[in-house]
């Protein structure tokens, strides 16, 4: 149980963060201004709409994401206010799973008020409560969980923020571009860089294919020739669940005998 | 009754990142710890104290040895539950109120409710932080920063309170208050208190028994009382000390000194013969004004602890090199 004051209490530490909400003002603003930006392309207004959202939605997202998954254990290793809490009694376990927990409350309610501000201003242009922007914000949510999940496990080696956050934006660039590492990796073995090969495929096999989720572009423009959009989700959640489980493996290993 | 803290052959190296380098911090440390005591941990800045606590909180981990806490392993939350900690500096959550920090950490005691609530006023009541309760730890002082310190490791009411030099930075009422809770909750509570603390006079106002570490080794340790006392000199005062006999005494390496209105202040050694020395001030014709056991400051003790270290590592040293030299 002593996870969900862990939870809690991180939960409370990101909404009291004035770089985590500065990150929210600003991506609400964007998404607010996009209305505005509608001049740019007359006729398609709605989609100028929903592509903005959408942009602002993912970008902020993975800043908020990368930024808060990277650096909620180091700052309490860098200000020493983990002394306090391992020594209370908790397990190790619990710390770490709270934490994990904590970070998805953060970008819960970050995602969700960028979210709601979409869907306010695509109802005020349609009419309607668009389920697609719903279905595509969820879709958002799972990639950060996953790519927050990874970083949180850098973070775990880590006695500084900068360097977790900066590998939390090269697995999002990088998970975006694993279908080209498979080509990249035939090409150096085929140019006979055996080494260069092997790393490009290990990338390959280790990093999620954070691509998998880009399905909200189909979600909200609806290309006709989509495979059914359900079955795809229900996959991409379990895809999600097992990418998660493994980044928090990976973080309860490297903190279960960590020295602080 | 089994010791609260018990560690036996305690030894901790830290090793580099690419373990290149081993840095040793405490050498086979035996500690033993009893029910009830205040327990004084004291050593120069790098001795090794902070990590053998942290051994005890199983932050770290050590290299090889025994820790016992309460007869058990010190990671079990079963055993944390009975301890309450204060560390070096007040380290706490800044984008939390006063109130918000006990509360979190009661929570994670296992308090909940009324309970929690009234204990949380009670400990801030204790230390004096009430009026603050509402504010952010980020806008404390260093002094309301130690008194949160303090309450957060009172709050569970632990039978173990291991303080990380409890009254750095406070002025001297509040370190007197502090000192005071302090010696209630052994006296009246049975309590024991494991202090870390370079304030050598605090530690000797508070302490039963003292450990001094130097360099990872424990170089001295004991029953305060019995430390102060053992190795005392006596002190004599005497009037009209003739000149012949003061550089007699001089000459006997004995420590004579003026204490004013003609008087003489003579320390004699126990083994220099105490009587002896009245004896021969009475045949000379001077007045014995006072005669009183010379009882040595925790300081003085600390301070010769660490230099017969210091020398003793130093002759272990030249003791090395000369059978090396040899050897060659």
């Amino acid at each position: 149980m002593n996870f969900f004051w862990i939870a809690a209490n991180t939960y409370r530490e990101g909404i009291r963060k004035k770089t985590l909400i500065g990150f929210l003002i600003v991506a609400l603003l964007v998404i607010g201004g996009s209305t505005f930006l509608t001049v740019l392309s007359p006729g398609e207004e709605v989609k100028m709409v929903k592509d903005v959202c959408l942009a602002a939605l993912s970008m902020f997202g993975m800043l908020i994401a990368v930024f808060t998954a990277g650096s909620m254990v180091p700052t309490e290793l860098e200000n020493k206010t983990i002394y306090t809490v391992l020594s209370k009694p908790l397990r190790r376990f619990e710390y770490v799973i709270g934490k994990f927990v904590g970070i998805q409350f953060i970008l819960i309610l970050n995602l969700g008020l960028m979210g709601l501000l979409s869907l306010v201003i695509l109802f005020t242009r349609e009419h309607i409560i668009s389920t697609i922007l719903i279905k595509s914000v969820l879709l958002t949510y799972l990639e950060l969980m996953v790519l927050s999940a990874l970083t949180f496990a850098v973070s775990m080696v880590s006695s500084s923020a900068v360097l977790p956050i900066i590998s939390g934006a090269f697995i999002y660039i990088i998970g975006h571009l694993v279908e080209y590492l498979k080509g990249l990796s035939n090409h150096a073995m085929q140019a006979g860089q055996a080494l260069i090969a092997s790393v490009i495929k290990l990338l390959y096999w280790v990093l999620p294919d954070l691509n998998k989720y880009n399905i909200r572009d189909q979600l909200i423009h609806l290309q006709p020739n989509d495979p059914r959009i359900g079955i795809i989700m229900w996959q991409l959640v379990l895809y999600t669940i097992l990418c998660v489980a493994v980044g928090i493996c990976i973080a309860h290993l490297l903190f279960r005998r960590k020295e602080v | 009754m089994a010791p609260v803290i018990e560690t036996k052959d305690l030894t901790k190296i830290y090793i580099t990142f690419f373990g290149t380098q081993q840095i040793p911090a405490l050498d086979k440390v035996d500690l033993s710890v009893e029910q009830g005591e205040i327990f004084g941990f004291l050593g120069p800045n790098g001795a090794g104290k902070t990590t053998a606590v942290k051994i005890f909180l199983s932050l770290i981990f050590p290299t090889s040895g025994e820790v016992h806490i309460l007869g058990q392993n010190p990671g079990s939350p079963k055993v944390k539950r009975q301890i309450g900690y204060l560390p070096e500096g007040s380290y706490f959550p800044d984008f939390l109120r006063g109130e918000e920090v006990l509360r979190f950490y009661g929570q994670l005691y296992g308090l909940r409710g009324k309970d929690l609530r009234d204990r949380i006023t009670a400990t801030l009541d204790l230390v004096g932080l009430q009026e603050a309760r509402g504010i952010l730890v980020k806008y404390y002082s260093k002094g309301m920063r130690q008194r949160i310190g303090l309450a957060q490791a009172l709050l569970s009411d632990p039978d173990i309170l291991i303080l990380d030099e409890p009254t750095t930075g406070l002025d001297p009422i509040a370190r007197r208050e502090i000192r005071d809770i302090l010696i209630n909750l052994k006296v009246e509570r049975g309590k024991t208190l494991f202090i870390c603390s370079h304030e050598l006079l605090e530690v000797e106002l508070m302490c039963d028994r003292v450990a001094i570490l130097d360099r990872g080794k424990v170089v001295k340790s004991g029953r305060l009382d019995e430390m102060v006392y053992s190795e005392r000199d006596v002190e004599i005062v005497a009037q009209g000390v003739g000149e012949k006999l003061e550089n007699e005494f001089r000459g006997e390496s004995l420590n004579v000194s003026e204490a004013g209105r003609g008087k003489l202040r003579i320390e004699v050694p126990r083994e220099k013969g105490v009587f002896q020395v009245i004896h021969r001030l009475e045949q000379q014709g001077a007045e014995l004004v006072s005669m009183s056991p010379r009882k040595q400051s925790l300081e003085d003790i600390f301070l010769q602890a660490v230099r017969d270290s210091a020398a003793a590592r130093e002759a272990a040293a030249s003791a090395e090199s000369a059978t090396n030299e040899n050897e060659t």
